[in-house]
């Protein structure tokens, strides 16, 4: 297929320099492929036949690759959310579930530990409260850009009171199995309540300097895509 | 210990998500992309090991795009992968930012003529010339062209730096030459370079 785009390749051509420069241009962007061929990466593989990677270096790869499946599972799962958002924490938590990571997972690519990620999901941390840092690891581990989290958020603070004391009764220490589906319980609860409070027109806004702050430090991370 | 590069079953495995697809992959691909980006670009295995758990990472974002039926073989695909990474590294480094063909998103643009084979005009003119020359001096040329510097092209191909040098003239200017002679008959000029 043939893309038509002329608009730089009009004018005379002068110099070699000139010359060597639109090639590059070519390469750069990925026109004109670079030279790897099947007898290059052949003689590569004859070559390393007998080489190991260090076990920490080979614990780094592997763990690029345990990061990549997740992130296509989160994909995955935020394909079936068709935009709908949910209270900052349990927005979290629904996509950890569906996408079937752990707190501890989570709580290990945030470099926290696994009580923040609970407390986080079950509305026990005040989002504004969380330092802008780990904010802006959680939306680019749950690919969340800042239209979503101002949602979020201020769903979360949509919220009745009462429902925060639901959600912390159900909470509380119980058998393993039961928690889980008590969690599954207090995550509809919160979306009903959710949803009532949306019908009574509660206005609250996400302070300026909180969001300033996240869209700094997106920026520092060449995450404009999403601010 | 090494492996079939174009294992099949490692490529179903990857697709799959199966652990032991990952370690296998892991540890015939490893070694070579390493040795690979050494040869070729000559960066500290820090930086190396940097880019190659991107392209382990984009190597599965991406392996469903992958299917063996479109011609290319499953490590010429890693290693492209490699090869864009290692040159996104290197423009980040050099916190130069060197040419902007069509204006925003470089990554983008090479993303997207790796995926759907889209090229311009120019693209498949300056490739079938390159196409004519001596297949030493296109070596020479592609890499060039890539940002490999003079000195690891020619350990790469077993040269003195002077002898490349010289060919890298010689090829270009006869380049320049075919692609004129080509576009006349497509009716296109090439142009000058927005910087």
């Amino acid at each position: 297929m043939v893309r038509k785009d002329n608009s730089f390749i009009t004018g005379d051509n002068e110099d070699l320099e000139e010359f060597e420069a639109h090639l590059k241009v070519l390469a750069e962007s990925g026109e004109i492929p670079y030279p790897v061929s099947e007898r290059e990466i052949e003689d590569l593989n004859r070559e390393c036949a007998g080489l190991t990677l260090p076990p920490e270096v080979e614990e780094k790869y592997l763990n690029s690759l345990k990061k990549a499946y997740e992130d296509l599972a989160i994909e995955k799962v935020r394909k079936k959310l068709y935009g709908d958002v949910k209270v900052f924490g349990r927005h979290i938590q629904y996509i950890r579930k569906e996408a079937n990571l752990s707190p501890a997972r989570i709580a290990e690519r945030l470099g926290k530990d696994k009580k923040f990620v609970e407390n986080l999901e079950s509305g026990q941390l005040n989002p504004l409260q969380v330092a802008t840092g780990t904010i802006a690891d959680i939306m680019e581990i749950f690919n969340m850009n800042l239209k979503e989290l101002v949602l979020a958020v201020k769903k979360f603070f949509q919220l009745p009171p009462m429902a925060e004391t639901a959600s912390l009764h159900a909470r509380a220490d119980r058998k393993i199995g039961e928690k889980e589906m008590l969690e599954d319980i207090s995550m509809a609860m919160d979306d009903l309540l959710s949803v009532s409070s949306n019908k009574k027109q509660k206005e609250v806004s996400v302070p300026e300097e909180f969001l300033a702050d996240i869209k700094a430090e997106l920026q520092q991370r060449g995450r404009i895509d999403l601010i | 210990m090494s492996g079939n590069l174009n294992d099949n079953e490692l490529i179903t495995g990857l697709k799959q998500g199966n652990e032991a697809s990952s370690q296998e992959f892991v540890r015939i691909y490893g070694p070579c992309l390493r040795s690979f980006i050494r040869k070729n670009f000559g960066l500290a295995y820090a930086d190396i090991d940097e880019i190659v758990q991107a392209t382990f990472y984009k190597v599965v974002r991406n392996i469903q795009r992958y299917q063996a039926s479109r011609g290319a073989q499953f490590s010429t695909w890693v290693f492209g992968i490699a090869v864009n990474i290692v040159k996104d590294w290197l423009r980040k480094a050099a916190k130069q930012p060197v040419f902007l063909p069509y204006g925003e998103n470089i990554t983008q643009q090479i993303a997207q003529s790796a995926n759907d084979g889209t090229l311009s005009e120019a693209g498949l003119l300056v490739r079938e010339a390159l196409s004519s020359l001596d297949p030493i001096d296109k070596e020479i040329i592609e890499r060039h062209i890539h940002g490999v510097p003079l000195v690891e092209i020619a350990k790469t191909l077993t040269m003195e730096e002077g002898t490349v040098r010289q060919r890298k003239f010689r090829a270009l200017q006869k380049l320049k030459r075919i692609i004129e002679d080509l576009s006349r008959g497509h009716g296109i000029t090439l142009g000058r370079v927005r910087r």
